[in-house]
């Protein structure tokens, strides 16, 4: 049932894409995201259906769409560069089979980030891309939400519809997701036009927040609280009553106290003890490995790099001795342990010419919606309202992901690459309707010179 | 059934989503310049308002 559901939503897409065949865009995203080859059983793993809207949505685009304003912006060329150069780091990677396994996935979602802004040339389109985005991880935000509400959770032990730890379907990875969505989802809520903002919304929009907020919780995930409360400092600038946003929030933290599980208190308290805390004595230990690591091999070694790594370290275990806790200061031996933060996952496998690129694109992408939001704040035409937050959304967007980055590798996550499609779509729509603008006044002064020389009134 | 809830919730909102964007001309293309409130939120509000208002009338002439 379940997989014939999905199958029919996957096909009807494809259907519908015969008729506007941007919707092929929006199926790859879709499948992408939600992975529902993985979750049916026998209908939709038979055909590959996330190569073939892969392949469509290039082909919609070749065939269909207007390509003389296409614009090749320089985040895409950074995008390509990294691509690039990822190529060319599995020529010398350490681990050829498993860069090889990494290479599989990664190019796709690079390609895929440098080729979504070219199709997202309406208002229509960027807000279209952002809603499939948004209710596609929705799916899984929500699922995942209310089983944190009924009681379930737990570190590693909450269940996905896919439990292998793919793509989002990864406690952390969905936590820094879930948190970076909810600017994205209050644009929704006051600017969108799929679904015009109206009681229905306001209501969806605030219990898919909510979803969004307890994910951190259901997940355990130390990466999500430190999120949140980075959201919470950045929305400061946007709220238009600071003091009451403060009260309002102090307010809602103080009362979901008493609500969250023992375990989770637990998990939290290890925050701030990184002494006793294997998973953050790991990240430091693999860090500056990764550091000593990229002086000896500053192009990088290459995908999966880490797994060279072996390092022991004291560290005081503890277990119990004849009904009494006993903490002993042990040597433990580690290997082949991930990077825990994409920084270090760039410049291990892709040398410092891959963090550089990967530090300005993220960078300029930043810049770029600061001045979108700045430019367009006091604007006051009916059609120039949605860019400035949307901008806005899509920047805390990406200082959430980076946040998360910082102790994740996610380098090449495809939903923050789709994000970052989403940004670049933004500024290249705001600097064409900015350079029509300017050409239609650069016309009209034009035409009134001509008209005050000739000594005839301006035609109106 | 939580996992089949959240599906069948999220899947009918694209599906509806997709059937509305269908039938939009300005998805394919637009006016960079259009600063016409029909491009904006209040659009299809206004319609839906619109239509509401037009159906009411109907309702009036028939009762009538």
């Amino acid at each position: 049932m379940l997989d014939a559901a999905l199958f029919l939503t996957v096909m009807g897409m494809f259907l519908l894409g015969l008729r506007r065949p941007f919707i092929w865009v929006l199926a790859y995203l879709y499948i992408d995201i939600l992975a529902p080859q993985k979750i049916g059983w026998t209908l939709t793993p038979m055909l590959p259906i996330s190569f073939i809207a892969f392949l469509l949505a290039f082909a919609g685009w070749a065939v269909a769409d207007p390509k003389a304003e296409t614009r090749f912006t320089l985040r895409q060329g950074i995008l390509a560069a990294l691509l690039v150069y990822c190529f060319l780091s599995m020529q010398w990677a350490d681990f050829p089979v498993d860069a090889a396994f990494k290479w599989e996935w990664v190019w796709k979602a690079l390609v895929f980030a440098i080729f979504l802004p070219v199709t997202l040339i309406t208002r229509l389109r960027i807000e279209a891309a952002a809603l499939v985005l948004t209710l596609t991880a929705g799916a899984i935000i929500i699922s995942a939400g209310m089983k944190t509400a009924l009681g379930g959770g737990g570190y590693g032990s909450l269940y996905f519809f896919v439990n292998d730890n793919s793509n989002i379907y990864e406690s952390s990875t969905l936590a820094t997701v879930a948190i970076a969505l909810i600017p994205i989802i209050l644009w929704f809520m006051r600017h969108g036009t799929i679904f015009p903002p109206d009681r229905r919304v306001r209501i969806f929009g605030g219990a898919l927040i909510f979803a969004c907020l307890l994910i951190p919780v259901g997940t355990e995930a130390r990466t999500g609280l430190v999120c949140i409360a980075v959201l919470g400092l950045l929305m400061l600038r946007d709220v238009k009553n600071r003091m009451m946003y403060l009260l309002a929030a102090g307010a809602v933290g103080v009362m979901a106290l008493p609500f969250l599980p023992a375990s989770y208190y637990e998990r939290m308290a290890t925050l701030g003890s990184v002494e006793s805390d294997q998973s953050a004595s790991t990240r430091m230990q693999v860090w500056s490995w990764t550091l000593d690591y990229a002086a000896e091999n500053p192009l990088g070694g290459g995908f999966d790099a880490y797994r060279g790594n072996e390092f022991t370290y004291r560290l005081p275990v503890t277990r119990e001795e004849g009904g009494a806790l006993v903490t002993e200061i042990e040597d433990v031996t580690d290997s082949g342990r991930a990077y825990h933060s994409s920084f270090f996952e760039m410049l291990g496998e892709q040398g410092w010419p891959g963090l550089i690129m990967w530090l300005a694109l993220h960078a300029l992408g930043l810049f770029q919606m600061e001045r979108i939001r700045r430019r367009w704040r006091d604007r006051e035409a009916p059609a120039e309202q949605w860019q400035g937050p949307l901008a806005s959304a899509l920047q805390f967007a990406n200082i959430i992901y980076l946040v998360g980055a910082s102790f994740q590798g996610i380098a090449y996550q495809p939903v923050f690459l789709m994000l970052i499609g989403l940004q670049i779509a933004l500024s290249t729509y705001c600097a064409k309707h900015d350079s029509a603008r300017l050409e239609v006044e650069r016309k009209a002064l034009r035409d009134a010179r001509r008209a005050a020389a000739s000594g005839k009134p301006a035609m109106p | 059934m939580i996992d089949y809830l959240a599906l069948a919730l999220t899947h009918a909102l694209i599906v509806i989503a997709l059937l509305r964007i269908l039938t939009r001309d300005e998805l394919d293309r637009e006016d960079p310049l259009a600063s016409d409130p029909a491009l904006t939120a209040e659009a299809p509000v206004a319609r839906a308002k619109r239509r509401r208002f037009q159906r009411r009338r109907r309702q009036g002439r028939d009762d009538a």
